[in-house]
């Protein structure tokens, strides 16, 4: 029997008045790869803000790892939107990556392990060649690149990434999802995304969420026009 | 270089020169956070704000400086506050803590009786009237600002390029941005008396802005940002002697051309 990674139980979140999620249940088990579709607006974004605990929910009850998701992020690795990340910001790519292995209140710097570590993560995304590069200078795709090492580098047992092709061409989203496969076979996935076509081919579970959740087979043929528009209130 | 020499033989002018050095720490590194965090309303509003204290000092009378730090301080703690619960009205709360402070200042200085201090070195400050007593007090800020920047820079870093997943990885982000905020409450409240109330927000960012110009290292940015400070506030300082004016606005002026000149090289020579 495999092995439960995260358990939500009837979960429901309001941003302030407005209900954005509605008695969401789902269970992600050990090498998931799950995929996450739905129109904007539907609440994707903010599922993957609960399970990482950056959002408390109203209603019900989110385990990670069988603890909270407060006490278990640090086996999570993450993959925000790019638009969340200021791409003006003056950091190269090394040190985007080794920020993932700061530690929790205490002095912080790095030493040579951390860079080992950082360079392996990156030589495992195929972006080692651009380590000194500044994150700014990068194409949407080598960006994505390099987050999802930042995310690899301390060797997570769970990655969530948020829309990871969304500003990248066919081809590039198309090697992206190669690469997430690979990593698959080492570390469940959990991710949300707009691409169709990547997910349905690579995706071992697909659900659609408008607010309300569903769960159905990983073939695009199946995704009905009113998972694609955004759930009237 | 006669005269220079004089110069630098008189007390005052020695003060001066060590503030310039201090002040040059401090700007470089606060303000560099200051600049990526998109902070520079904060500064503002910490210094316009102190303006209430000094008020408050003078009618109750204590030591106007403290009263510019308690107020300084407190803005800088009640708009990070702001920033973490209210998302949405944040501008507008940060512009009535700005006016209020004023406001405040304006009504006990109307208040007070008593003999009235020369308005405009608040206002506009004057690096050559700093005594010994200030180069003790920002001496150790100093070096308070140079211990929590080497042991938190890494810190420092993250939560000022990706705040959310700087708490994804446990990061306590809430406490280093207050400790930011206070820092850079009194790193305004100690520029006051080097450029003014007005002026303090231009030693903030354009030391920091001129470093983002010219490279893309953090570290490089808060190197040039000290560099740069420190040589405009040396002329800053000298001009203002030499001509009989006022310092801060001459050091601002000197810091304005440096940053228009770093951004005339970032687009002539395509810096990365």
């Amino acid at each position: 029997m495999e092995k439960e990674i995260l358990v939500l139980n009837e979960v429901s979140f309001a941003y302030q008045k407005k209900k954005v999620l509605h008695g969401l249940s789902l269970t992600l088990h050990e090498l998931d790869y799950m995929a996450i579709l739905g129109p904007n607006g539907g609440g994707k974004s903010t599922l993957l803000k609960l399970i990482l605990g950056l959002l408390t929910p109203s209603d019900g009850e989110i385990q990670l790892f069988g603890l909270s998701p407060s006490q278990s992020r640090s086996q999570v690795g993450y993959l925000p939107q790019i638009l969340d990340v200021d791409l003006s910001f003056p950091i190269s790519v090394l040190e985007v990556v080794m920020m993932s292995q700061l530690k929790t209140g205490c002095l912080t710097w790095f030493n040579d392990t951390d860079q080992k570590k950082a360079r392996h993560a990156l030589d495992q995304v195929g972006a080692l060649h651009l380590s000194s590069r500044p994150i700014g200078n990068l194409s949407g795709g080598e960006r994505q690149r390099v987050l999802l090492a930042r995310a690899l580098v301390h060797q997570p047992k769970l990655l969530i990434l948020d829309e990871p092709t969304c500003s990248i061409d066919p081809e590039t989203s198309l090697h992206f999802f190669e690469v997430l496969n690979h990593i698959n076979q080492h570390t469940s996935i959990l991710l949300v995304s707009h691409d169709i076509h990547g997910v349905s081919k690579y995706a071992k579970k697909t659900v659609y969420l408008n607010r309300h959740l569903q769960t159905t087979s990983p073939d695009s043929s199946c995704i009905a026009p009113e998972f694609l528009c955004c759930e009237k209130e | 270089m006669l005269l220079l020499n004089d110069l630098c033989s008189l007390p005052f002018f020695q003060h001066a020169l060590y503030a310039c050095v201090l002040l040059s720490i401090i700007c470089g590194i606060v303000g560099s956070y200051v600049v990526l965090k998109k902070l520079s309303f904060l500064s503002g509003s910490i210094s316009h704000s102190a303006f209430g204290g000094i008020g408050m000092a003078l009618y109750y009378g204590f030591n106007p400086l403290l009263g510019a730090l308690g107020f300084g301080v407190l803005t800088a703690i009640l708009i990070e506050w702001i920033r973490q619960h209210f998302q949405q009205e944040r501008h507008v709360l940060i512009a009535l803590v700005w006016s209020l402070g004023m406001s405040i200042g304006i009504i006990f200085l109307n208040l007070y009786k008593g003999f009235a201090p020369d308005l405009n070195a608040f206002l506009f400050g004057n690096i050559l009237l700093c005594g010994l007593d200030d180069i003790v007090i920002m001496a150790c800020f100093s070096v308070l600002i140079l211990a929590l920047n080497v042991l938190y820079f890494r810190s420092l870093q993250a939560i000022s390029f990706d705040e959310e997943y700087a708490r994804v990885i446990n990061l306590p982000v809430k406490t280093l941005n207050f400790l930011l905020s206070i820092f850079i409450g009194i790193s305004t409240i100690l520029l006051i008396k080097a450029v003014g109330i007005t002026l303090a927000i231009a030693l903030f960012i354009l030391p920091a802005a001129i470093g983002k110009n010219l490279s893309y290292s953090l570290k490089k940015i808060q190197y040039i940002a000290i560099f740069f400070t420190l040589i405009s506030t040396f002329i800053g300082v000298f001009l203002s002697y030499l001509y009989n004016q006022p310092s801060g606005p001459v050091i601002v002026l000197t810091l304005s051309f440096f940053y228009l000149l770093s951004t005339f090289i970032k687009k002539t020579l395509r810096l990365f």
